[in-house]
């Protein structure tokens, strides 16, 4: 039907529009057919996939994040689109999620929603499907937490976030999720069962299920995306790298609270129309402060920390803030430039250029996530990160967003001078990186036995030191997409780390004196399909090259440089260990085979092989808004008997 | 000396057993503050039978007199050797018991529903069989049957046989005895209102609502039977890892309640001619006092009685707790972290009552510690002790003395508890030699003693 290009001149000889074509009719989407599909749906379009079985719908019911603490019980039905899966089963269970509805308090197994093939729905222990008339069956919560976090999957593997299919930091692939776990203000994410766990409290008139609360859930399911793609933050005694899980955590919250339609007519709703009607959005952001003011993880996001305040802070949630901050700052400020350059178009509100930057936020906050170090992450590093990756997907950036992520990070401290001159610096977006062993990307890229060697060729230049072993810690390809949906250049994503020995000495280590711990070391370089370096990103160790090619020149100097910066990171983790240790931060788990006591869940257990011991963080476990305790050292975590 | 006040601490190994004999006519005024143990029952049994052999005699022919029995708290270090039987040639004149073991108390009812809740939750753990972690083991261990046992003896037995009631005692009442002269007893805790103070709002909520929702634990839950059937969607393997790692609000609840129980100790303050003696059963300190919050009692002490009886120096503490660190407030200056200031929080509070003395200074307190290292890993602990002995002149360097009398005290923790958690290496080694107040464990091991006295001296 196409003109060729250049042909039309005449108005009125325009190709027929596509009102008064004729729908095929008559066609039958067979079984089969909808698993073929089902193989290409992502390059479907979204109504055809609607139209088509492809996505489904699911009635789900969920408390309104946006009320006042006072009124937990005010929730919403809401439906929402899940792409369907050929082995969608009773749980519900589909591929990466198997929701197991147990209750530790009462040992009892609730009936799993069924899924019904002929009615393409979850229906009820009465075979009837889970719908809005469903009396907010228990069935219905299963149901609605399922889809949530199928969303939320989908939300970061999309090319707007990450572009590829994420791994859970556990050996399998279905996260267990609990909605009714038991009696407690309490949800968390748990690597070591696998799960997710929602518990629920109050009375019997008014209980409170953090399943059903969408900023809960989306906080929780973060932290099992950061510790399925960067499972060695979980080892870590850096206040930071616990405080980047926070953050995480709370990103999530916020972008996909902020992501759901229905969400935010409530956000708007909920403010009496004084979100809606904000003149600026800076008055914007404080209606948005006021009526997330009962929810934690959504209020982290107004504040006005800076890291310089932060130095000695050692608790996550705290620290988190900073980052959590500076990012929201971000949002406000993408939201007030659109509205500036957009808003003498019609309907360019403040309201509406803050969901814009809404949407905007999911790349810029999310993607720079693959180009984090493998272990220890500090907040400057993801700092760099985002600048870095505004850079990769948008080389020439007319509205300088590039600037105004720099001043935001500077203006909470997070970057310092000498980061932004750095940044700053005129140079090419791509530099021939400095390699002794070129190899071809196709090769090394295969398996992670063929990266090994191609970093094992190139140990002098990726500042490995020569004497010790190292692994590939993970080897993937992401294909993001940019601006208009337009995609950006193939990334492949390759990890490395080694482990440095670090013995505890002296009586500040308390019962772990004279142990030996280690210092995780590592790098991860981003290539596009030709192999150029995009970007390269390491935490060093402190051990010189002592390898038998020693290049002089700026490899030496690099080297000179990695080894005092490791040597620096190494008193730092002692530093870290020991006031971990002095605050009474790290024990043993308190429990039997049917649980742990929620109270004697130290922040940080230390797994012992009998050669090193290394301190991992544990789940945190309170929803509780309460004010830390004041730190009182190692008696919290004895018993009083 | 029969103008001095006696206070005698039994070696009763973890546990307290403390004698206090006021002077005056008719053999004076005898108080027994606690009587339990953890563990075998010997020592308890040789000290009331010494203890029978001090007391003046008893209106009856071939019984002795004892004026007043306090038992601080319900736990097993305190009450275990209240048996009736070994009272029987003893007079027992009153019986004071804390006002949260009154069943009847309207403002206890949430510290003794938690209780019940907790006990309950424990003995299905217990009774399942279950894999516990040690310290579970031993939460579980405080709620065996035994301890109804002691609570009836106490509460019902022991007086009635004295023709007496037990008296439940509250901060601020009136101690309604007759004292020899310039003799006074202060009860300076719990307060009337348990469930307002130590249990605070929250707690009882969420007991309340854990009851609603749950009506009541099944054993099935705790940890009896196994779960009614497996989720077909996970591996059975899987499904017991995660059982293992929720939360599981018996386990919670029980902490909670052990540490609720030390604050519900009735903590006595002895003035005696000037004198004043702080008996401070196993009361806990916590973060700063909340008003409507769980707190400890120490917290609470502090923000009733910081401008009247807790004004001024004491001249004897028992150290609470056999030496816990829960049981003692912080001084300012251990390198913890503190929001509040000095001057109301938490961390005033020892320097109020047992001030380090000024340079050059010869402090005039005293203090014991009736103690084992048999059952927890940290108590004593003896950083703590070290910081008391500064404050206290009835100290003593025990590693230099037991060296004196050729005693390797490598030798004095040798059960299989003690080998496999290093007790001495860990816990003991780094202190032994510098001064602690006086132990009942290493004065039964240096010499022999089987109680330790503290003589106090009118005052000025």
């Amino acid at each position: 039907m196409a003109n060729p290009p250049g042909a039309i001149k005449d108005k009125t000889a325009r190709p027929q529009r596509a009102a008064n074509r004729k729908s095929i009719e008559n066609v039958n989407i067979s079984p089969e057919d909808r698993i073929n599909l089902y193989a290409q749906a992502r390059y479907l379009p979204k109504e055809f996939r609607q139209k088509s079985g492809l996505l489904v719908p699911f009635v789900t019911y969920f408390q309104d994040p946006f009320v006042a603490k006072s009124d937990p019980k005010k929730a919403f039905d809401d439906e929402v689109f899940v792409a369907w899966e050929p082995g969608l089963t009773d749980g519900p269970t589909s591929s990466r999620f198997a929701i197991v509805d147990y209750n530790a308090d009462t040992g009892k197994l609730e009936s799993p929603a069924a899924w019904d093939e002929d009615a393409q729905a979850f229906v009820g222990s009465d075979g009837k499907p889970l719908d809005a008339d469903a009396a907010r069956s228990f069935q219905f919560h299963q149901v609605s937490l399922w889809a949530l976090l199928q969303c939320a999957l989908a939300f970061f593997e999309d090319g707007s976030a990450l572009g590829r299919t994420i791994p859970w930091a556990f050996e399998g692939n279905r996260l267990i999720v609990v909605p009714h776990a038991g009696y407690g203000e309490n949800a968390y994410y748990d690597r070591g069962s696998k799960s997710l766990q929602f518990y629920y409290f109050g009375s019997e008139d008014e209980t409170v299920y953090t399943c059903l609360s969408v900023d809960i859930v989306n906080h929780e399911f973060g932290h099992a995306v950061l510790d399925g793609i960067r499972p060695l933050y979980n080892e870590s005694s850096s206040p930071q790298t616990a405080g980047f899980h926070e953050f995480m955590g709370d990103l999530s919250a916020i972008l996909l609270t902020l992501k759901n339609n229905r969400l935010r007519r409530q956000l708007a709703k909920s403010s009496g129309g004084k979100f809606a009607e904000a003149k600026t959005l800076s008055d914007l952001a404080e209606e948005f402060g006021s009526a997330v003011s009962g929810r934690p993880y959504l209020r982290t996001a107004l504040n006005k920390d800076k890291m310089g305040a932060m130095a000695n802070e050692t608790e996550a949630h705290r620290l988190s803030q900073v980052l959590t901050g500076a990012m929201f700052d971000v949002l406000i400020a993408l939201g007030d430039n659109y509205q500036k350059t957009e808003g003498d178009r019609e309907g360019k509100t403040p309201v509406a250029a803050f969901w814009y930057a809404a949407d905007r936020m999911q790349r810029m906050a999310i993607q720079p996530l693959d180009l984090l170090p493998p272990v220890e992450v500090t907040f400057r590093d993801y700092a760099l990160a985002v600048c870095r990756s505004q850079r990769m997907a948008d080389p020439i950036d007319p509205e300088d967003y590039y600037g105004m992520l720099i001043k935001v990070f500077r203006d909470r401290e997070i970057l310092s001078e000498a980061d932004e001159a750095e940044l700053k610096e005129p140079r090419y977006l791509n530099e021939r990186f400095s390699l002794s062993v070129r190899r071809n990307i196709d090769d090394f890229s295969r398996s992670r036995a063929a990266a090994y060697r191609f970093l094992d060729d190139n140990r002098e230049d990726l500042l490995i030191p020569a004497t010790r072993d190292f692994f590939v810690a993970d080897l993937y390809d992401a294909r993001k997409r940019g601006r208009q949906n337009l995609p950006l250049p193939r990334q492949i994503v390759l990890e490395y780390v080694w482990r440095e020995e670090v013995p505890l000495e002296g009586a500040r280590f308390g019962a772990f004196a004279g142990r030996t711990t280690t210092m995780l070391c590592g790098g991860t370089l981003v290539f596009n399909e030709d192999g150029n370096v995009l970007s390269w990103t390491m935490k060093p160790g402190s051990l010189p090259y002592g390898g038998k090619r020693n290049r002089g020149g700026k490899t030496a100097e690099l080297w000179t440089a990695a080894v005092r910066e490791g040597a620096a990171r190494r008193a730092t983790l002692l530093d870290n260990i020991a006031a971990q240790i002095a605050a009474g931060r790290v024990g043993t788990l308190v429990g039997s085979a049917k649980g742990l006591m929620g109270s004697m869940v130290p922040p940080m257990t230390a797994e012992d092989d009998g050669e090193l011991v290394r301190f991992q963080l544990s789940p945190h476990l309170s929803l509780s808004q309460d004010e830390p305790e004041e730190e009182t050292g190692e008696r919290q975590w004895q018993i009083s008997c | 000396m029969a103008d001095q006040l006696l206070i005698r601490a039994y070696n009763v190994g973890c546990g307290d057993c403390i004698y206090v004999r006021i002077p005056g006519p008719k053999g004076g005024f005898n108080i027994l503050i606690d009587c339990g143990k953890k563990g075998g029952d010997e020592l308890l049994k040789k000290a009331v039978e010494h203890l029978e052999g001090e007391l003046p005699a008893g209106s009856k022919a071939g019984t002795k007199r004892l004026d007043l029995i306090v038992a601080t708290h319900r736990h097993e270090d305190h009450i275990k050797g209240f048996d009736p039987q070994w009272f029987k040639n003893i007079e027992v004149k009153n019986v004071w018991l804390s006002v949260a073991m009154d069943p009847k108390h309207p403002q206890a009812k949430g510290v003794n529903g938690l209780h019940a809740f907790a006990t309950h939750s424990m003995r299905a753990l217990t009774d399942s069989g279950q894999a516990l972690s040690p310290d579970a083991e031993l939460l579980a261990s405080m709620y065996g049957v035994s301890n109804d046992v002691a609570d009836k003896l106490l509460m019902e037995t022991l007086p009635k046989n004295n023709g007496i009631k037990p008296r439940y005692v509250h901060s601020g009442m009136d101690h309604g005895l007759t004292l020899p002269p310039d003799t006074d007893i202060q009860i300076l805790a719990p307060e009337k209102d348990v469930d307002g103070y130590y249990l605070g709002k929250e707690l009882d909520a969420t007991l309340q609502g854990l009851r609603g929702i749950t009506a009541g634990l099944s054993a099935a839950g705790i940890g009896g039977a196994k779960a009614d059937r497996l989720p077909a969607n996970i591996s059975s393997t899987d499904f017991r890892v995660l059982q293992s790692r929720m939360l599981s609000n018996g386990l919670a609840f029980a902490a909670k309640e052990s540490s609720i129980q030390n604050n519900l100790s009735v903590v006595l303050l002895i003035e005696w001619k000037k004198r004043r003696l702080l008996f401070v059963g196993d009361a806990e300190w916590e973060g700063e006092f909340r008003e409507g919050k769980h707190n400890g009692s120490w917290n609470v002490m502090w923000e009733k009685h910081r401008k009247t009886h807790l004004k001024e120096p004491v001249d004897f503490l028992k150290i609470g707790h056999h030496g816990s660190i829960n049981a003692t407030p912080p001084p300012p200056d251990d390198g913890a972290k503190s929001k509040k200031k000095a001057a109301d929080g938490v961390r005033a509070i020892l320097d109020a009552i047992l001030p380090v003395p000024k340079a050059g200074a010869k402090p005039a307190a005293k203090a014991i510690v009736s103690t084992e290292r048999e059952f927890y890993n940290p108590i004593p602990e003896c950083k703590l002790l070290v910081e008391l002995a500064r404050r206290v002149s009835n100290t003593c360097s025990y590693g230099a003395s037991l060296e004196k009398k050729g005693i390797d005290p490598k030798s004095i923790w040798v059960t299989t508890k003690a080998k496999k958690n290093k007790f001495f290496e860990k816990y003991e080694k780094n202190f032994l030699d510098q001064p602690q107040p006086l132990r009942t464990d290493l004065e039964f091991v240096l010499n022999g003693r089987e109680f330790v006295d503290v003589a106090i001296d009118p005052g000025k």
